[in-house]
């Protein structure tokens, strides 16, 4: 095997096999990466139900294969576990799974120097997308006619969203259902990272056969992962088929062109000066001054808050300095992740706030946050 | 008869050159408004963005931005810095919908006590013409 | 990790507790929304068991409780309710015990749910969402972007309302002539503003009521204790004799706006308090019993709407009320009985249901509404998370007219005198406050009552 294979790839445990999607590849190379001593531990989304999971950070390996299976209706960004796993253990190593945004959450925060890249095992999972909990609760009772208590399994494939329950199979074009307003959170709508090509080994389902899963690996550190777990006799694999890796690369395009047509739609441009600056004053008008969506932000990586730096509860401001700070000083490094809106107790939609401002600094100075490690924050100054 | 409304204007020096400029202005007895109120820095790199907000919410209609020309910074690269400082302020404060003059930058050497006097001249007639800065609260004065 | 509820507003944003504080997106209640409260949590100093001031073995000092308690006559109970039900129906059985009853000084009024705010057409609030209870926020928020006319009655303007009607301690009656139709209204109902609340809930349809409340478990605590009595009244009679002994479970006498009525609390012959922090009111305190964290006990939590939800964690204050009760003689209770018993004494089979509304104010303050002659006057505008240590808030809000007039500087100082004496703090300007008032989020040592009549100097 090397840099650059593409293969497609199983595990050998039957257990993790039937519980995990396609084939529990990435729980098996968690419970390798553990058992083989590659890392001292790992992060992992528990589950609770369909619709919950909780990040842990174990190393126990039975606990981890409890968390196998996919859940696209919990939304969580893992970056802030790893900053924590890092601040505890600053000489530790750490594998978890990582979508795009949890990916690039860390290489950001590995430019700033909260974890150590060198020593983060990355399984990149392709996405494309993630739903917010309660209201496909909803949308499963109104569109699918399902009880969502009753859902055992959930899938997207070929742009349509699948649930299972003992009984029946329902897919749903993802295009109808956002048209009705359910679908994936409005911030994967215009994602156009789908396959983390920042990570070690990019797994999907997208090209792979049935209980099987797609793997692409991108480094040193990929390529003794999979050794790793092959030498443990925790997985099998193949090569890659050449439809296959068709078929991935044609899901990615559809998916980024898809993307482009939702950021084109959310993004109307304000041209009128005097709009824009009602427009935010409008938006940020019921801030709470909760700080919630600092707490949740996977990019937000001071010691001491600049944002707060200058913010005082007691000041009567027309605009929170709080927030323009923050629109600030993440503008270089926002990825889109969505956890700011997805938190709010007052709706603000603070990620596309967000995203308007570092559209502009990004566009400037030619920098798409969390990709790699070779161009320093566009802070920097020589 | 009403009073002419004269705007104010934070003005960041740095301690080597704008500084010295402004005064060379004013000893050299330069005619400028009495729109300014001057804030000296060690560095215009030490103006941090933060300082240029507050400066705004608190009812300033215009922020300066000045310092040494570049390559003539006296800590090497402050200068450089500070101007990518107000590029992305620059970026913020439009976004928000203020209007381009309400932030400038400047490089001000020493002898130029002139220029800074002009300079002052010209920004206050800009700001004059644009009118109070919509960030202003009503109550202050 | 277990699931814990907030103390702050009760709401249940779906927290949960760990060695660190984390959220569920899928919280029934509040779809992984959060506030920075909760996040708060996890700063508190434990008290340790001690008698006399002095640190003890925990089954001594059980022991000294129950003597004391079966030596002293005229004893109360009160639980405000920042213990689970399950907690509180121990405490209940062990006030029945010297033939009492808990006193919960929050009456057991259980109003509509806040998706009846999402769907009214017309709201009437009283509270300030962003600050008292800013969960409740969103829901108006989304009634007013399908169309809803909301009104508020403050002491200031409230940004969300299309409508403020600006509140005057000086013409408090206006609240007397609302016409209430068939609005929905929320309101704050908690031990401080017993005469406002009653003057409302008895002007409009009981069944269109919000009704917030602070501290954990208030409607759980007031719906399984049948104890009638204002904190006012449990001070005034401590000070008149006719209390002679104090259990306090997790609750805080400190709330009430003046402090010179606390000196009550030395006439006392005893005060037991259980409690998970320490502060200068287990200093205070002849027996000190700990307690688990406000948001560490095991059981069921009534959150404003009635809805029951779940916490996890420990049993360690109903093990200890259970030892009480058994070196008393009696019947001990362990957690499994008395969550059955709770669960049938609500009338809800599982969590998550909602208990039956109830709309009878049986518990009547004795005074109407206080009248206010003209003049300034500081206004103690309390929130529920202050009182559990979680806001920093230390400035009082001011109208631009009030500083234009006193020539106030930015971070210059109000200097204020009541009867009580003066006091200079920070302060903050806000629009659309009348110039005679004064509001201040937290507890000033020269307030009087929630409203103190000052003068400016």
């Amino acid at each position: 095997m090397n840099i650059g294979d593409r293969i497609v790839a199983w595990s050998k445990d039957e257990e993790i096999k039937k519980e995990g999607a396609s084939g529990g590849l990435v729980t098996s190379l968690l419970t390798a990466a553990l058992k083989g001593e590659l890392v001292d531990e790992v992060i992992a989304l528990q589950k609770v139900s369909e619709f919950e999971g909780v990040p842990i950070r174990t190393s126990n390996v039975d606990e981890v294969i409890k968390c196998s299976g996919s859940l696209h209706a919990a939304p969580i960004n893992l970056t802030k576990f790893a900053v924590r796993f890092f601040e505890a253990h600053p000489d530790g190593t750490l594998a978890l799974p990582a979508k795009p945004c949890d990916a690039r959450g860390i290489i950001e925060q590995a430019k700033r120097k909260k974890i150590n890249l060198e020593k983060t095992y990355l399984i990149g999972l392709n996405c494309g997308g993630t739903m917010p909990p309660i209201t496909t609760m909803k949308m499963l009772e109104k569109m699918y006619e399902i009880n969502p208590d009753d859902v055992i399994e959930e899938e997207i494939e070929r742009g349509k969203l699948i649930f299972k329950t003992e009984k029946e199979e329902k897919a749903i074009s993802i295009d109808e259902l956002e048209e009705a307003g359910y679908g994936r959170r409005e911030n994967c709508r215009y994602c156009e990272t789908n396959i983390p090509v920042m990570t070690d080994v990019a797994c999907g389902n997208w090209g792979a056969g049935k209980n099987e899963t797609f793997v692409e690996i991108f480094t040193e550190k990929g390529l003794k992962l999979m050794n790793n777990a092959i030498e443990l006799g925790l997985i099998e694999t193949a090569p890659a088929t050449e439809k296959g890796i068709k078929i991935r690369e044609k899901t990615n395009s559809v998916m980024e062109k898809v993307a482009k047509k939702w950021h084109k739609k959310i993004f109307v441009p304000i041209e009128d000066r005097l709009e824009r600056f009602h427009y935010y004053m409008d938006v940020m008008e019921d801030c709470i001054d909760c700080e919630a969506c600092k707490y949740v932000c996977p990019v937000c990586a001071c010691d001491e808050s600049k944002c707060i730096d200058f913010y005082d509860p007691m000041d009567s401001h027309k605009i929170s300095i709080y927030h323009l700070v923050r629109l600030l000083h993440i503008s270089d490094s926002c990825i889109g992740c969505g956890q700011c809106t997805d938190v709010c107790p007052a709706e603000i939609p603070l990620t596309i706030l967000h995203r308007r401002m570092a559209d502009r600094i990004q566009a400037k100075y030619d920098y798409i946050p969390g990709m790699d490690m070779k161009i320093p924050p566009s802070f920097e100054v020589e | 008869m009403e009073e002419e409304w004269t705007p104010k204007i934070t003005l960041f020096c740095c301690n080597w050159c704008s500084y010295a400029g402004s005064d060379d202005a004013g000893v050299g007895r330069k005619q400028q408004p009495p729109s300014t109120r001057t804030i000296r820095v060690m560095c215009s790199g030490r103006t941090d963005p933060g300082f240029v907000l507050t400066a705004l919410m608190e009812g300033s209609d215009a922020v300066l931005f000045t310092g040494c020309h570049i390559g003539d910074c006296h800590y090497i690269s402050g200068n450089y810095k500070a101007k990518k400082r107000f590029e992305m302020l620059k970026e913020i404060l439009d976004e928000i919908g203020l209007e381009d003059e309400r932030l400038q930058l400047q490089w001000i050497s020493a002898s130029e006590g002139s220029e800074f006097a002009e300079y002052i001249r010209k920004v206050t007639e800009e700001i004059k013409a644009i009118g109070p800065s919509p960030l202003r609260q009503e109550w202050m004065k | 990790m277990n699931k814990i509820v907030c103390p702050g507003c009760n709401l249940g944003c779906g927290l949960y507790m760990n060695d660190v504080l984390y959220f569920r997106k899928n919280a029934p209640v509040n779809s992984g929304k959060l506030c920075k409260f909760g996040m708060k949590l996890h700063k508190y100093e434990k008290a340790l068991p001690m008698i006399g001031g002095k640190e003890e073995e925990l089954s001594n000092v059980i022991s000294a409780a129950s003597k004391k308690l079966a030596e002293t006559k005229d004893f109360a109970f009160v639980s405000f309710g920042n213990v689970t039900c399950e907690e509180q129906l121990a405490f209940t059985k062990l006030a029945s015990t010297v033939g009492s009853d808990v006193y919960t000084c929050i009456p057991g009024f259980v109003g509509a749910d806040i998706e009846k705010i999402r769907q009214s057409t017309e709201i009437i609030t009283f509270i300030d969402p962003y600050t008292t209870y800013p969960l409740i926020l969103r829901h108006m928020l989304y009634a007013k972007e399908n169309g809803a006319k909301i009104t508020s009655y403050y002491w200031k303007k409230i940004r969300i309302a299309d409508e403020s009607v600006i509140l005057n301690p000086t013409e408090i009656d206006k609240i007397k002539s609302i016409d209430f139709g068939d609005s929905l209204v929320i309101l704050d109902l908690n031990p401080l503003n017993l005469e406002f609340s009653n003057e409302i809930i008895n002007s409009c349809n009981r069944e269109n009521i919000v009704c917030l409340k602070p501290f954990l478990n208030s409607t759980g605590a007031s719906l399984l204790s049948g104890g009638e009595k204002s904190i006012y009244q449990i001070l005034d009679e401590i000070k008149e004799k006719k209390i002679k002994g104090l259990y306090l479970l997790e609750s805080d006498p400190r709330i009430v706006p003046d402090d010179a009525l606390l000196s009550a609390l030395d006439k006392l012959d005893v005060l037991i308090v259980q409690q998970s922090a320490h502060n200068s009111l287990s200093d205070r305190a002849n027996i000190v019993l700990p307690n688990d964290r406000t948001f560490e006990g095991k059981g069921t939590v009534l959150n404003f709407e009635g809805r029951a939800l779940e916490t996890e964690g420990k049993t360690e204050g109903i093990k200890i009320i259970s030892e009480i009760l058994k070196s008393a003689g009696k019947e001990e209770t362990s957690y499994d009985s008395l969550h059955a018993e709770v669960l049938s004494k609500l009338g809800i089979t599982e969590i998550d249901e909602y208990v039956v509304p109830e709309h009878n104010l049986v518990y009547k303050p004795e005074t109407e509404l206080k009248k206010y002659e003209g003049g300034s006057h500081l206004i103690y505008v309390y929130t529920p998370f202050l009182w559990n240590n979680t806001i920093d808030r230390d400035f009082v809000e001011i109208s631009p007219g009030l500083a234009e007039s006193l020539n106030l500087h930015k971070d210059g100082l109000l200097k204020m005198t009541s009867s009580k004496g003066s006091a200079a703090v920070k302060y903050k300007i806000v629009e659309d406050v009348p110039d005679n008032v004064v509001l201040s989020p937290m507890k000033l040592p020269i307030s009087t009552d929630v409203i103190t009549p000052i003068e400016f100097k």
